[in-house]
């Protein structure tokens, strides 16, 4: 059984100009699709200068393409009506990095909850806008609310005012939440609670979590039913159900990619080394290179490479741009034998 | 072997005003020994910066070091480096021991070209040919996989952040110091580019036999580079153990939580959970252990006795209960 699409990037293209006049063109999204189903989660990974904000915020409807349409529900985000517009602001909520940035440091939790609860008419009065503000302190497991309502976000730890961000995220009862990077600045004792607490409001309440991080652990923990996309310079290089593609990991910068993930057992983590590119640091972002974006650092390179850009290609649950994707080794985890119950 | 360095009994306060008093380093003791990689990890707040800067006297006010010695081992004896004059201080920095700090690929001269401040670096100290001087620059930067006639030549903004602060660990080079602390120095990295940092670290420390202490909050980082461990928590050391016992059987609850937190790519994730609750506040830390109210051993005991940190076949901890924690390691299993 397929879920409805909830939210379709077709061909999505974002072009950033500077200075005057257009002296500069970067590409930060270059032709991406991607579909996100009702109650799906989809794990955007990539690396710094990867474009994977920049497409959290086109899916949250932030920024307009340059080329490509965005569609809710079937409909194109960027003709449709107002009204319909509005139903879909509410419908897809942004949750930040950075927490504390995100909540205006003189309201009290409460007032940051009550806001878009009368803004968007959900509750009558100040009654009920506190009981709800409760409820939805609860739900994000701040409990007991009376504890957190009057307080302010400097008086409240990083997990806990990410918890909040949530909070206010689900004030709209959304149908989609953009998490970009949610726990990155949070302790890593902490980091699991909220991945757990998103995990929950996918389950239970049935949103759909478009999650963009550089961790791929992470992204396993919360995604490992759903799906993965993997961006590289503003393109999707390989994309597919998670387990299918960690399984059988076919872009070489993926494969470069899951070499270098930390693993915590010193045995594994001193037999394994980072596989060998070209180059041990991306290109700059502004100037992405020619035909495939990786050529410069990919150990398979071949002249093709240099001169056409490959597509995204193969069964929807695996897809893979790359010229070689059939031909180059797979890659494997060491074989090492673990002796420790963490890795 | 010899040591290096004696840490004893190190705390440092910081004196908040009508704020009260907080002590960020609370009672630390280790040894660093000659040619060692240790890693020192904790989480925000658990004061693993706030050790590394007194280590080097620069705590920032309104803290200060408030108590202990740091016994530094020369061939002749050890000298306690908290008793030395502030110029004798500046003369060690750099010399005998150099610091990254976090975030310091993006604190490089701007409008310098490398080459300058890399002379800059060593002039500070000696006066030295110029020549001379790139010779020993371009030697550093080959031991850090960079090409010296490329990036002599360029600004920091022509470089990427990973090749920054691989000039940054070629710069604390320079002057052949005996020990070098990295505070994070990977964490604004990115994966592929912090593996490979991982590696050259490595392998300077066998090369130079140079001692490392490694400041992060990540045990995977840890896993791949030290060879000895410090577990701090609240400003407090609370275990210490050599990387491979440590994984294999963690003694402290604390660090049993974190590498249960710890999400992997491989592996059974059904085990894996948070540690409840959040570090505490030091302005008022609670009784007893420090970890007591998030850990799930917790008993009368730790809420009334503060554990000391002993002797524990090799190793160090700080708990009433690691014996039962040490025995109730979940049971092996292979890899992938």
């Amino acid at each position: 059984m397929t879920k409805p699409t909830l939210i379709a990037l077709e061909d999505i293209t974002l072009i950033f100009r500077r200075g005057w006049p257009s002296r500069e063109r970067v590409e930060a999204v270059a032709g991406v699709s991607l579909a996100i189903p009702e109650g799906g989660i989809l794990a955007l990974v990539g690396e710094t200068g990867s474009g994977k904000t920049t497409l959290g915020k086109l899916v949250a409807g932030l920024y307009r393409p340059t080329r490509g349409r965005v569609l809710f529900r079937g409909q194109d985000l960027w003709t449709m009506d107002r009204r319909a517009f509005l139903e879909y602001r509410r419908a897809v909520q942004l949750v930040h990095q950075d927490a504390f940035a995100a909540l205006n440091p003189v309201r009290t939790i409460y007032q940051s909850l009550q806001a878009p609860l009368t803004r968007h008419r959900i509750v009558q009065n100040g009654r009920e806008a506190r009981e709800r503000a409760a409820e939805l302190l609860e739900q994000v497991g701040l409990t007991p609310p009376e504890l957190f309502l009057d307080k302010y976000p400097h008086q409240l730890s990083g997990g806990q005012r990410q918890r909040v961000l949530l909070a206010r995220a689900l004030t709209v009862q959304p149908r989609l939440i953009v998490a970009d990077e949610p726990v990155s600045m949070i302790d890593v004792s902490l980091r699991l609670s909220i991945l757990q607490l998103l995990r929950e409001l996918n389950r239970r309440l049935g949103i759909a979590i478009l999650y963009i991080t550089h961790d791929l652990a992470t992204a396993r923990y919360l995604a490992e039913e759903g799906q993965l996309a993997v961006m590289y310079l503003g393109k999707i290089v390989e994309h597919g159900a998670f387990h299918k593609v960690l399984e059988n990991p076919r872009h070489p910068y993926l494969q470069a990619l899951l070499s270098a993930v930390p693993v915590p057992d010193p045995r594994v983590a001193r037999a394994i080394h980072p596989m060998t590119l070209q180059e041990m640091d991306p290109p700059d972002p502004r100037r992405p290179p020619s035909g495939c974006r990786f050529h410069p650092r990919c150990p398979y390179v071949q002249p093709i490479c240099r001169e056409i850009p490959p597509a995204l290609e193969g069964p929807a649950d695996h897809q893979v741009a790359c010229h070689f994707a059939q031909e180059i080794p797979s890659w494997h985890p060491p074989s090492a034998a673990s002796r420790s119950p963490w890795a | 072997m010899k040591p290096l360095l004696q840490v004893r009994d190190l705390r440092v306060t910081f004196d908040l005003g009508r704020h009260g008093r907080l002590t960020a380093v609370d009672g630390v003791s280790f040894d660093l020994a000659r040619g060692e990689f240790v890693a020192l990890v904790g989480e925000s707040g658990s004061g693993k910066s706030t050790t590394a800067l007194a280590l080097i006297r620069l705590v920032p006010p309104p803290g200060f070091i408030s108590g202990g010695r740091l016994l530094w081992w020369e061939d002749e004896g050890p000298v306690d480096l908290l008793r030395l004059s502030a110029s004798q201080m500046r003369e060690r920095r750099w010399r005998d021991i150099a610091m990254i700090f976090q975030g310091a690929q993006n604190a490089l001269n701007p409008v310098m070209r490398i080459a300058e401040q890399m002379i800059e670096t060593v002039r500070a100290h000696h006066s030295m040919p110029r020549g001379e001087i790139l010779e020993r620059a371009a030697r550093c930067l080959r031991m850090v996989r960079l090409e010296p006639s490329r990036v002599l030549r360029a600004y920091p903004h022509e470089l990427s952040g990973g090749m920054r602060q691989r000039v940054l660990i070629a710069m604390s080079l320079l002057m052949n110091p005996r020990l070098l602390i990295l505070d994070e120095p990977t964490t604004a990295l990115d994966v592929i580019t912090q593996a490979h940092i991982l590696e050259i670290l490595r392998e300077i420390q066998e090369q130079l036999g140079l001692t490392m202490l490694l400041l992060t909050h990540d045990l995977a980082v840890v896993a791949k580079t030290a060879r000895r461990v410090l577990i701090m928590y609240a400003g407090q050391i609370v275990e210490e153990a050599p990387t491979e016992a440590l994984f294999e059987a963690p003694y402290h609850p604390y660090t049993r939580g974190l590498l249960q937190a710890m999400p992997t790519l491989r592996g059974d994730l059904a085990g894996k959970r948070p540690i409840p609750g959040a570090p505490p506040d030091l302005r008022h830390p609670p009784p007893g252990c420090r970890f007591h109210p998030r850990c799930p051993y917790a008993s009368e005991i730790c809420r009334q006795l503060e554990p000391a940190l002993e002797e524990a076949g090799g190793r160090r901890v700080a708990c009433h209960h690691w014996q039962q924690v040490a025995q109730e390691v979940l049971a092996p299993e292979p890899y992938g």
